[in-house]
C-alpha cells in the first residue's frame, strides 16, 4: 500500500477524479490537501472510498513571507515571459506584469495600459542570468515550516502537486518541503495551457507528468526540467469522456433547441474571458456574418455554449433570430458537452479546451481572428498548438470572410477526419487512442513512490 | 574570552586599537579575512597586532552568492529610493550601477543617461518593497561554510566590521553567529558607513555607533532596535589624539617652499566626491588668488590617500605659492603636522575634515558642482555643515567661500563650537576619554551575555 499526499485545489482536483479513483480502487491511501480556507469537500465518486481523505493546510505560515516569496516568483515569471520563446505571448506577459505589480504594491499599483510591451527591453543574456539568480535565490530559501510539518506529519511515500504553476498558489513550498524530507514529488499537469501561460516552475519536482510531446518540450525548454524527469502519459481526465455515449437522438436534440433537423448544427464554444474582452458581442457579429453567408450556413442551426466559468458575462445575452439557441445550463456537464459536440456538424471557438473534446468526437473545429475583441487569443502560446498548420485540429481564419468559407466546407463534410484523429491521439492519448490514460498515470506515480 | 572579528585588510587598521585593548586584558582575538585576501600585502601594524589571523571562504556555493548579491543590491537600491535619501543622488546612482552589474554578471553598468531615480515610486510602495526584500533576505540561511568556520573558532562573540559594504558578505558571519547562539556585534567603521554604503543586510545583537548621528541613522534608516545600539565614540582616532607635531612650522614651510610669515591653507582631498578633483582645485585656487588677503597665502594640497596615485593627481602641477603634500611614511603623522600648522582647512567631503576638528581647525567647503556629484549627493555631507549641527562652513559660490576663508585665516571662527562638535562626533563620552577601552568594555559585556542555546547547523 502506498500513501500519497496530493496537494491541490478544490477546483483542480476534479481533473484527477479518475486517477484518484483508480489509485483508491487499487487500495492505496490518498490524502487530498487543499489550501485553507477552502472547504474539505471532495468529488462525489471519491467520497465512497474510505482510503481517500481530505484536509486543509496553510500554504504559507506567515503572510509577510507569502508576499515576499510571491514577489520573487512573480518577478521571475515576468522575466520568463520576456524570453524569445514567449515573444508572441503578449497577453500572458501583460498578465504577468499585472500580477507582479499587484504583489509589489500590495494591490495599490497597476500596469499603465499605455506602457509598451515590454516596458523595458532586457537583453537575453541578462534575462537568462536574472532567471538563474532568482531561481538560485528561491532554492536558497528554506521551505515553509508549516508545509514541512504537513508533509512530515502525513508520512507519504510520494507527494503530488497540481496545478503548481498557478499564480497566487504556493505549491512550490510543497515541492521544496518534499525535497527537504527526501520524499519523491510529482507534478500532474492538469491542463493543456499550464506549461505555457500560467508561469514558471520555480523548483523542479522529481517527475513531471505531461499530456503529450508538446508539453514534454515545454517542460524541458521553457521550464528547464531535465528530459529524463518528464513522463508523457496523456490526459487522464478525459478518460470518462471517451466512455460517454449520446443521451439523445439528433431529432430529440433538435426539438429540445427548436432547431430544424434538416439543417446542420454549428456549435459555438465559448472561451474564458481571457480570450475575448466581450465574447457575447463577438458572437452577435459572428452570427450576423453567418446569416449573411451565401450557402447552407445561412440556414444552419446555431447553438451557443458559453464557457462554464463565464455564465455571468452571458447573463444579458439572448439568442436572436431563427434556429439560434443558447446551451442549457443543464448541459454544462460533460454529458451535455458530449451531446452537443456529437450532434454538431462543426464547432467554432476562439481558444478553449472544448476544442480538444471536439477532436475526441471527430468534430471539425474552426476559429477566427476578430481584431481587438480577440486579442487574448493570439497572445497566448498554447493557442497555436491547436492550429491545423501546427499539426492541430483547428482551422483558423484571419478574417470572418475566410472563416465563413471554411465553415461552409466544414458543414458539408469537407474536412480531414484522419488529421483530427491523429491530433487527438498525439495530444490526448499519445500512448494509443484506445488506451485509457488513468492506469498509465497511476502506474507511473506508484513507480515514483517505490523509487 | 575569544573574540572573532570578521574584517578586511583595507579597514582593519581602524579596529586595531580595540584589538590591542582586548589583548592587553588577556583576551584572545582572532581576525578573520576572506580567503581572497590571503595573498594580498598585509599592513605592518596588522602583522604586529596581538591577534591571530584566519582566512575563510565567504561562500561555499558560488551560485548562491550571486543570487544573494542580486538580492542585496536590489535592496540597497530600494533603500536609496526612500524619502530619507532624497538628496543622496550620488549614493543612489552608485547603488543602481551595482544593481545592474549584479544583474548582468558584471558585464554592464547603468546607463548614465538614465534619470535619477530611474523609476519614481510612492514612499509607501518603496517601504513595502524594502520590507519584502528584507523578508526574503532574512529567510536565506547563513552560508554553511561560514557557520562551520565560526563553530571551529569557538568564539564567545563575533564581530563584523565594516559590515555594510557591497560584495563583502559579512552579513553571513552575523547570521552564522545567530545560528550558533553566539552574540554578534558591529562597530561602525566610518562616519558615512550608515548612509553611504547601502543598507544593513543583517541584524547584529549590538551596533557600536560613534555618535548620536549614527544612532539616529541606525534607528531611522536601518530600523535597528534602539536597545541594540550603544554610542561609544570613534576608537580609531585615539592614536591621533595622542600625536604631537613632528616638525616646527618653519620646518614644514621650508619643506614646501612656503613663506613662514604667511598663513597656510590646507586643501584636503576627498576620495569619491569628485570625478576630477585637481580641476576643482585649480579653479578654487584661481578664486583664492583673487583675494587680497589670500593672494599670497601658502596653499598645501593633500590628495586623499586613496587617490594620490591616480594619474589626475600625479600629472597635476602645483602653481607658485602652492604645493602638493608629500607621501609621509606615517600618514597620520603627516596629516597631523599639516593640520597642526595650517590656519584653515578646505575640502569637499572627507573624513580628514573631522581630524581638522580634533585639532581645532576651522573647515570650509564649497559647492563642487557637476565635477563633485559625491559631495551634495551624499547624505552624510549635510551632517557636518554649520546650521545642520556641524561646524563646516559651506558656500554655494567660490566668491562667498573666499570671503569665509578670509575670515577664517584672520582667526574669526568659533573655537568652542569646533570643540563641542568634535566631542559630539568623535568622543561623545568625553573629549579626554579614549574610545578603544569603551568599545572593548562593550565587546566583553556582549560576549559575557552569551546564554547557552542548542546549536543547530
Amino acid at each position: 500500500m502506498t500513501r500519497i499526499l496530493f496537494c491541490t485545489r478544490r477546483r483542480h482536483h476534479r481533473h484527477f477524479v479518475p486517477l484518484l479513483d483508480e489509485l483508491g480502487r487499487r487500495g492505496h491511501e490518498i490524502v487530498l490537501a487543499f489550501p485553507s480556507p477552502q472547504k474539505v469537500r471532495i468529488k462525489g465518486i471519491l467520497r465512497n472510498r474510505p482510503n481517500i481523505t481530505a484536509l486543509t493546510y496553510d500554504e504559507v505560515s506567515a503572510p509577510r513571507f507569502a508576499d515576499a516569496v510571491a514577489l520573487l516568483r512573480h518577478l521571475r515569471d515576468y522575466g520568463w515571459y520576456l524570453s524569445p520563446e514567449q515573444e508572441i505571448a503578449t497577453y500572458n506577459r501583460h498578465r504577468a506584469l499585472e500580477q507582479l505589480l499587484e504583489t509589489a504594491g500590495g494591490g495599490t499599483i497597476a500596469a499603465d495600459p499605455s506602457w509598451p510591451d515590454p516596458p523595458v527591453q532586457v537583453d537575453q543574456s541578462m534575462r537568462r542570468r536574472l532567471d538563474a539568480e532568482l531561481g538560485g535565490l528561491d532554492l536558497a530559501l528554506p521551505p515553509d515550516p508549516g508545509v514541512v510539518e504537513l508533509v512530515h506529519g502525513q508520512s507519504p511515500d510520494v507527494v503530488l502537486v497540481s496545478p503548481l504553476v498557478l499564480q497566487g498558489s504556493h505549491q512550490t513550498e510543497v515541492v521544496k518541503a518534499a525535497r527537504s524530507l527526501g520524499v519523491p514529488s510529482g507534478f500532474l499537469v492538469h491542463s493543456w495551457d499550464n506549461l505555457s501561460n500560467k508561469g514558471r516552475v520555480h523548483v523542479a519536482p522529481d517527475k513531471v507528468y505531461v499530456w503529450n510531446d508538446i508539453q514534454r518540450r515545454e517542460a524541458v525548454e521553457l521550464h528547464g526540467i531535465p528530459a529524463e524527469n518528464v513522463v508523457v502519459t496523456g490526459a487522464t481526465h478525459w478518460d470518462p469522456f471517451f466512455e460517454l455515449a449520446p443521451s439523445s437522438t439528433f431529432e430529440q436534440f433538435c426539438a429540445g433547441h427548436g432547431f430544424d433537423p434538416a439543417e446542420p448544427i454549428v456549435l459555438y464554444l465559448g472561451s474564458t474571458k481571457n480570450m475575448s474582452t466581450d465574447e457575447p458581442l463577438l458572437v452577435d457579429r459572428w452570427l450576423a456574418a453567418v446569416r449573411s453567408a451565401p450557402g447552407r450556413l445561412a440556414r444552419a442551426n446555431i447553438l451557443v455554449r458559453p464557457h462554464p466559468k463565464e455564465g455571468r458575462r452571458w447573463l444579458g445575452w439572448r439568442p436572436s433570430g431563427e434556429r439560434v439557441a443558447a446551451s442549457s445550463p443543464d448541459a454544462a456537464d460533460s454529458q451535455g458537452l458530449y451531446d452537443e459536440l456529437h450532434h454538431a456538424t462543426a464547432a467554432v471557438g476562439l481558444n478553449t479546451s472544448a476544442q480538444i473534446e471536439a477532436s475526441i468526437l471527430g468534430t471539425p473545429v474552426y476559429s477566427f481572428f476578430s481584431g481587438d475583441l480577440t486579442l487574448g487569443q493570439r497572445g497566448s502560446l498554447h493557442f497555436y498548438y491547436l492550429l491545423e498548420e501546427n499539426g492541430g485540429a483547428v482551422t483558423y481564419a484571419q478574417t470572418l470572410q475566410e472563416h465563413l468559407g471554411q465553415l461552409e466546407r466544414g458543414i458539408t463534410g469537407d474536412f480531414d477526419r484522419e488529421r483530427i484523429s491523429r491530433f487527438c491521439e498525439a495530444f490526448v492519448r499519445p500512448r494509443g487512442l484506445d488506451l485509457p490514460v488513468t492506469p498509465i498515470l497511476a502506474d507511473e506515480i506508484l513507480a515514483l513512490a517505490g523509487r | 574570552m575569544r573574540i572573532l572579528v570578521f574584517t578586511k585588510l583595507l579597514t582593519v587598521g581602524r579596529f586595531l586599537g580595540v584589538v590591542d585593548e582586548l589583548a592587553s586584558r588577556g583576551h584572545d582575538v582572532v581576525l578573520a579575512f576572506a580567503e581572497r585576501e590571503r595573498q594580498r600585502p598585509h599592513p605592518e601594524d596588522l602583522l604586529s597586532a596581538p591577534a591571530s589571523i584566519r582566512y575563510y571562504v565567504p561562500f561555499a556555493d558560488d551560485a548562491r552568492r550571486r543570487s544573494l548579491d542580486l538580492l542585496q543590491r536590489a535592496r540597497d537600491y530600494a533603500w536609496y529610493l526612500e524619502p530619507a535619501h532624497e538628496v543622496a543622488s550620488f549614493s543612489r546612482r552608485r547603488a543602481l550601477e551595482r544593481l545592474v552589474r549584479a544583474a548582468s554578471g558584471h558585464r554592464r553598468g547603468a546607463d548614465p543617461s538614465w534619470p535619477d531615480p530611474v523609476v519614481a515610486l510612492e514612499p509607501d510602495l518603496v517601504a513595502r518593497l524594502g520590507e519584502l526584500l528584507d523578508e526574503l533576505e532574512r529567510q536565506v540561511p547563513a552560508d554553511p561554510g561560514v557557520v562551520r568556520f565560526v563553530a571551529e573558532q569557538e568564539p564567545d562573540v563575533v564581530l563584523a566590521t565594516p559590515l555594510i559594504r557591497p560584495w563583502m558578505h559579512q552579513a553571513e558571519a552575523v547570521k552564522a553567529a545567530a545560528v550558533l547562539g553566539i552574540p554578534s556585534g558591529a562597530p561602525v567603521y566610518s562616519l558615512d558607513t550608515l548612509s553611504n554604503k547601502g543598507c544593513m543586510h543583517c541584524r547584529p545583537d549590538r551596533v557600536w555607533a560613534w555618535n548620536e548621528i549614527h544612532r539616529r541613522e541606525l534607528v531611522e534608516l536601518h530600523r535597528i532596535d534602539p536597545d541594540h545600539i550603544e554610542v561609544t565614540g570613534a576608537p580609531h582616532w585615539d592614536g591621533f589624539f595622542e600625536l604631537e607635531p613632528s616638525c616646527s612650522r618653519a620646518e614644514l614651510c621650508a619643506r614646501f617652499g612656503f613663506d613662514a610669515d604667511r598663513p597656510i591653507v590646507l586643501y584636503l582631498g576627498s576620495s569619491k566626491a569628485s570625478r576630477d578633483e585637481p580641476a576643482i582645485v585649480t579653479r578654487w585656487l584661481g578664486a583664492v588668488r583673487t583675494s587680497r588677503a589670500l593672494r599670497d597665502a601658502n596653499v598645501l594640497v593633500r590628495p586623499h590617500p586613496g587617490e594620490r596615485d591616480a594619474d589626475r593627481w600625479t600629472e597635476w602641477a602645483a602653481p607658485p605659492g602652492a604645493a602638493l603634500s608629500e607621501r609621509g611614511a606615517k600618514a597620520d603623522q603627516s596629516l597631523y603636522d599639516e593640520l597642526h600648522h595650517a590656519d584653515v582647512a578646505v575640502g569637499l567631503n572627507t573624513s580628514a575634515q573631522i581630524e581638522a576638528s580634533i585639532l581645532g581647525k576651522p573647515v570650509y567647503t564649497f559647492a563642487g558642482g557637476e565635477l563633485a556629484p559625491g559631495q551634495g549627493g551624499s547624505l552624510h555631507f549635510y551632517y557636518l555643515l554649520e546650521g545642520s549641527g556641524g561646524v563646516y562652513t559651506y558656500a554655494e559660490t567660490l566668491a562667498e567661500h573666499v570671503r569665509q576663508l578670509e575670515r577664517g585665516v584672520a582667526g574669526d571662527f568659533d573655537r568652542e563650537a569646533i570643540r563641542r562638535f568634535c566631542e559630539l562626533i568623535v568622543r561623545p563620552r568625553g573629549l579626554e576619554r579614549p574610545v578603544a577601552p569603551i568599545v572593548a568594555d562593550a565587546v566583553l559585556a556582549l560576549a559575557g551575555s552569551r546564554s547557552p542555546v542548542p546549536v543547530e547547523t
